[in-house]
């Protein structure tokens, strides 16, 4: 549906180094599905977003929707936005002061070819107003609108010529947090409804999960990893994309077999992988609630990546507590439910399938900013 | 900006009908893309143009073979003791005027701004309508009152005093560059004030917790903080006075005594000669340089400001200055500049449209009031300046909004690369004084074109593209800092609703753009209405405007006629400029 071919774009301004805002960017959006573009602030998700809009040119790559090419920088082909056919929401909503609710929907529609009657456009109007919950209030003056009811708008006003594709750029950013997460589900449970493919921006990794099919992660310019919620979660690619997902123990080690990493832990039991040689230098990373906290018992069987260490601090999060392990002199984020006493000994266990491995000096290239 | 649409799956099956179809739609694109470049660069090339001819003009020299290029009117220009005479005299009237009209506008920016001056939100829309009043209005005022001679002020001085000669002479530069500074208050006024909106009080207040006394704060903080924005102004304000024609053509002209200004309008139209066109190639073209130079200062002092012409200060006021009772003394200091440029002409006027000679007010002049003034102005003629007048005010404002809305929307909208180019050149208009463009026109009709087209004696249209031009800069000023205000997002959800950029303009900028519209169409209408110095310039037998019939009045010696027509005139405008004033008043901060 949307296809994304070594799409590139620089931007330069007088005076300053050029700016790679999209290196070489593949994307395929299949029909029907919810694409979330997910990254830390410049990392290009507004630039692609606006590339496919048509809004902004790009130097180089290609472009098709629904089998038609918008941009191809070797055709030179450029189709510009408003033959696109698309839906857009934008992240200031962009609703039209000097016209009602009703005009902002309508206009979209009266720019279809062929015309539509005026009957006709009234009742469209009425069922994307409809659609978002905003029945019978096409009358209203817009600058007085909250924020929510903004959002929708602008919402009925990008579905209302029912537009194969629908593009979002952080619909949410301006919402409350409550709010944020009701537009969330409705936004979601519409776009299952009306089986439409949706790209949609955002830096929150949290509403990244909930809405995508499959996301696209983000960082300078390039796409570091693309796949469903559940795949960068559990199997990143790169420590970058680990580290988008929530915090993570970092542990600098050197590879003793290849499926073995000696660190400052311990020796630890990585899955099997025949990419690195043994004696690499390679850095691995365990997520807290990954690391299994287990009380003191006597004649415990050691098993696999069976670690002793001593409790030194304890965060209270209200759900969760997060305590720092202390393994082998390595502080070790440990996230459970489960209730221990601070300064006592404890065992900790570390699944090894959920152990995963980088190659050394990887980890400097993460900027210390992006997460949540 | 775009180049070319192809369907997808491309190479097989395309039938004629296909290609046709794509080859429409590559047209209707190309015709919505067109107007806003073509537009821009027929006006921004008009101003390259008029400055163009002026610089070649002024390198030709006529002799036996014809016209060949040299420096000839150059020499002449340097070595002639009657030019020399004029630039000299224009540098006294420009410096009087200067040191009059900031005299008079950095106190009563400081009343408006910074001090509790009771009913100063009133200072500006009062200065603002005394601005509109035409010069020539308040000149023909001035020579009424003042005339050495025959001026009933200074007469009635002589009858009440115990002195034996008039004790004021405005027929001498010093008296015209009174009358040119006093005129130009109300402008220098309003580019200060801006500037004081602009600093942040909090630069004061500190100093003020420090300790620093009044006067200490003033010369060490406010003034320098102010330096920048009096000298914009000053610049501005120069490139004004030294191309001033209004004022010198009403009171020096008759009596010889010369500026710059009309120093070429002289050469330009002599009355027995040959008009010496390289020489007002060569004079202009000095002024041309004069102007370039101080639009290159002005714009290193303003900085990127000058793509705006409103600077919005914050709301906040503080650290205002109590007055006490030497508020009186305030309004007293405003009062004088509305006196001087309104009330004193208007009495005088009024006073000589209704008595047959020259006479002081006393019983016996009573005697002599009459309305046979009134009834001796020409009607008919005055009906074809009033429409000329008329067909300037509609044209002149509704096109320079068109073209500043096509440069403004390349200038802010799209990511042009010579952008930055459009916006310098429709900046150019802004500090290089009008009558530079006029006499530009002037030799555009004469010299690269036959003389049978008679572009020249055809009416009213290249008063109206001079007009124009004059006007982009205030045009796009405005259209500038009304676009940026406007989120681009508006725009962008416009074309993904399928408008193109005519579209855009017209359902979604100009509706939003409408306060911005009317407020600037109300002002160029005013300043076209009354504007005199182009309109001299390029006058023929058809295109007379109502400014220019007075004062072809004026200058054939038939004062009482004039005084009575300038009465007609300002009545006519007295609507206008109500309505300028019910519209204008929430807009500040207008610099032109
Ligand atoms: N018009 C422009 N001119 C110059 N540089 C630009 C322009 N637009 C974007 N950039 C640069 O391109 C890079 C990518 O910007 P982009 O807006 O796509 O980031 P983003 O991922 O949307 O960030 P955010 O989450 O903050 O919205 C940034 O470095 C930005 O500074
Ligand atoms: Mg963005």
């Amino acid at each position: 549906m949307i296809e994304i071919r070594g799409l590139g774009k620089d931007f330069q301004r007088a005076g300053e180094s050029v700016v790679h805002a999209l290196r070489t960017v593949d994307v395929t959006v299949e029909r029907g599905e919810f694409f979330v573009l997910l990254g830390p602030s410049g990392s290009g998700k507004t630039t692609l977003l606006r590339c496919v809009a048509g809004l902004a040119v790009p130097d180089r790559g290609e472009i098709v929707l629904d089998g038609v090419t918008v941009y191809s920088g070797d055709k030179r082909i450029l189709v510009p936005p408003e033959r696109r056919g698309l839906g857009m929401v934008f992240q200031s909503y962009a609703i039209w002061p000097h016209m009602t609710i009703l005009e902002n929907v309508a206009l979209p529609l009266t720019q279809k070819r062929p015309r539509l009657g005026k009957a006709e456009i009234r009742e469209r109007v009425a069922r994307a107003l409809a659609l978002v919950g905003l029945e019978g209030m096409e009358g209203r003056p817009t600058p007085l609108l909250s924020g929510g009811q903004q959002q929708r708008v602008a919402l009925a006003r990008s579905l209302a010529t029912e537009p194969v594709v629908l593009l979002m750029d952080e619909p949410l950013s301006n919402l409350d947090a409550r709010l944020r997460e009701e537009v969330r589900k409705e936004i979601r449970s519409l776009a299952a409804r009306l089986d439409i493919t949706t790209l949609y921006v955002t830096h929150d990794q949290v509403e990244a999960m909930e809405l995508a099919d499959r996301i696209a992660v983000m960082h300078e310019g390039d796409i570091l990893q693309q796949g469903s919620p559940e795949e960068l979660y559990c199997r990143p690619e790169d420590p970058r994309v680990a580290q988008f997902f929530g915090s993570t123990n970092w542990i600098d080690g050197r590879m003793r077999d290849k499926d073995a990493v000696e660190t400052a832990v311990g020796c630890l039991a990585v899955p099997d992988s025949d990419t690195r040689a043994i004696g690499d230098a390679v850095v691995v990373a365990v997520r807290p609630e990954d690391v299994e906290l287990i009380p003191d018992a006597p004649g415990a069987v050691p098993e696999e990546n069976y670690f002793r260490g001593r409790v030194v601090s304890n965060v209270f999060l209200g759900d969760h507590r997060v305590y720092t392990i202390e393994v082998g002199g390595f502080p070790l984020l440990a996230r459970t439910l489960a209730s221990v006493l601070v300064g006592g000994d404890i065992s900790v266990r570390i699944p090894r399938e959920r152990v995963c491995v980088f190659r050394a000096g990887s980890r400097n290239e993460i900027p210390s900013a992006a997460g949540s | 900006m775009y180049h070319a649409e192809e369907r997808g799956g491309e190479g097989f099956g395309h039938s004629a009908g296909e290609a046709l179809a794509a080859l429409r739609s590559r047209l209707v694109r190309a015709v919505e893309r067109l107007p806003l470049p073509l537009v821009a660069f027929v006006t921004l090339g008009l101003v390259v143009v008029f400055l163009v001819v002026i610089v070649q003009v002024s390198f030709q020299v006529q002799n036996d073979t014809g016209t060949v290029y040299g420096i000839e009117n150059f020499r002449q220009l340097y070595t002639d003791p009657f030019t020399a005479k004029a630039f000299l005299n224009t540098a006294v009237f420009a410096g009087v005027a200067l040191v009059v009209s900031f005299a008079f506008a950095i106190p009563i920016a400081w009343l408006a701004e910074r001090t509790t001056l009771p009913g100063r939100g009133l200072v500006f829309p009062l200065l603002t309508v005394t601005l509109l009043v035409p010069s020539f209005f308040t000149a023909m005022g001035w020579v009424i009152l003042f005339h050495p001679r025959i001026g009933i002020a200074n007469k009635a001085l002589v009858q009440l005093l115990p002195i034996e000669h008039s004790p004021f002479n405005v027929i001498s530069l010093v008296g015209m560059g009174w009358v040119e500074g006093i005129a130009l208050v109300p402008l220098a006024f309003i580019m200060i004030a801006a500037s004081f909106r602009a600093m942040d009080p909090a630069l004061e207040e500190s100093a003020r917790v420090h300790g620093i006394a009044f006067f200490t704060r003033l010369r060490r903080i406010t003034l320098p903080l102010l330096t920048p924005g009096i000298l914009g102004a000053v610049l501005y304000v120069a490139a004004i006075t030294i191309a001033a024609f209004d004022i010198p053509a009403i009171i020096g002209l008759s009596n010889r005594i010369h500026t710059f200004s009309t120093f070429v309008y002289t050469t330009a139209l002599p009355l027995e000669e040959v008009p010496n066109y390289g020489l007002i190639g060569a004079s202009s073209a000095v002024m041309l340089l004069i102007g370039l130079l101080l639009t290159w200062r002005y714009m290193i002092v303003i900085g990127e400001s000058h793509r705006y012409a409103v600077v919005r200060g914050k709301d906040y006021r503080a650290n205002l200055v109590d007055l006490g009772g030497w508020a009186v003394l305030g309004w007293a200091i405003v009062g004088a500049v509305i006196v001087f440029n309104v009330v004193l002409p208007l009495l005088a006027l009024t006073w000589v449209s209704l008595i047959p000679f020259l006479q002081v007010p006393s019983a016996a002049a009573f005697q002599t009031l009459t309305l046979d003034n009134f009834r001796a102005v020409p009607w008919a003629n005055l009906t074809v300046g009033l429409r000329n007048s008329v067909i300037l005010l509609l044209t002149v404002p509704t096109l320079s909004l068109v073209a500043g809305m096509a440069i403004s929307w390349l200038v802010i909208r799209s990511n042009w690369r010579i952008a930055r180019t459009l916006d310098v050149l429709a900046f150019l208009p802004h500090v290089i004084p009008n009558l530079i463009f006029a006499v530009g026109a002037f030799l555009l009709a004469i010299v690269w074109f036959p003389a049978q087209w008679g572009l020249f004696e055809r009416g009213i249209g290249i008063i109206i593209l001079v007009y124009v031009v004059t006007r982009i800069s205030f045009a796009t000023r405005m259209l500038n800092s009304g676009l940026v205000q406007i989120h681009e997002e508006l725009d962008e959800a416009g074309y993904v609703a399928g408008l193109g950029p005519l579209g855009v303009i017209r359902k979604i900028l100009i509706p939003l753009l409408s306060p911005t519209l009317l407020y600037s169409w109300l002002w160029m209408a005013l300043l076209a209405f009354r504007e005199l110095t182009m309109a001299a310039f390029l006058a023929s037998r058809d295109n007379l405007t109502l400014p220019v019939i007075i004062w072809s009045m004026w200058t054939a010696g038939r004062l009482n006629q004039a005084a009575a027509t300038a009465l007609v005139f300002v009545a006519l405008m007295t609507p206008l400029i109500v309505l300028y004033y019910v519209f204008g008043r929430r807009h500040i901060g207008v610099a032109q």
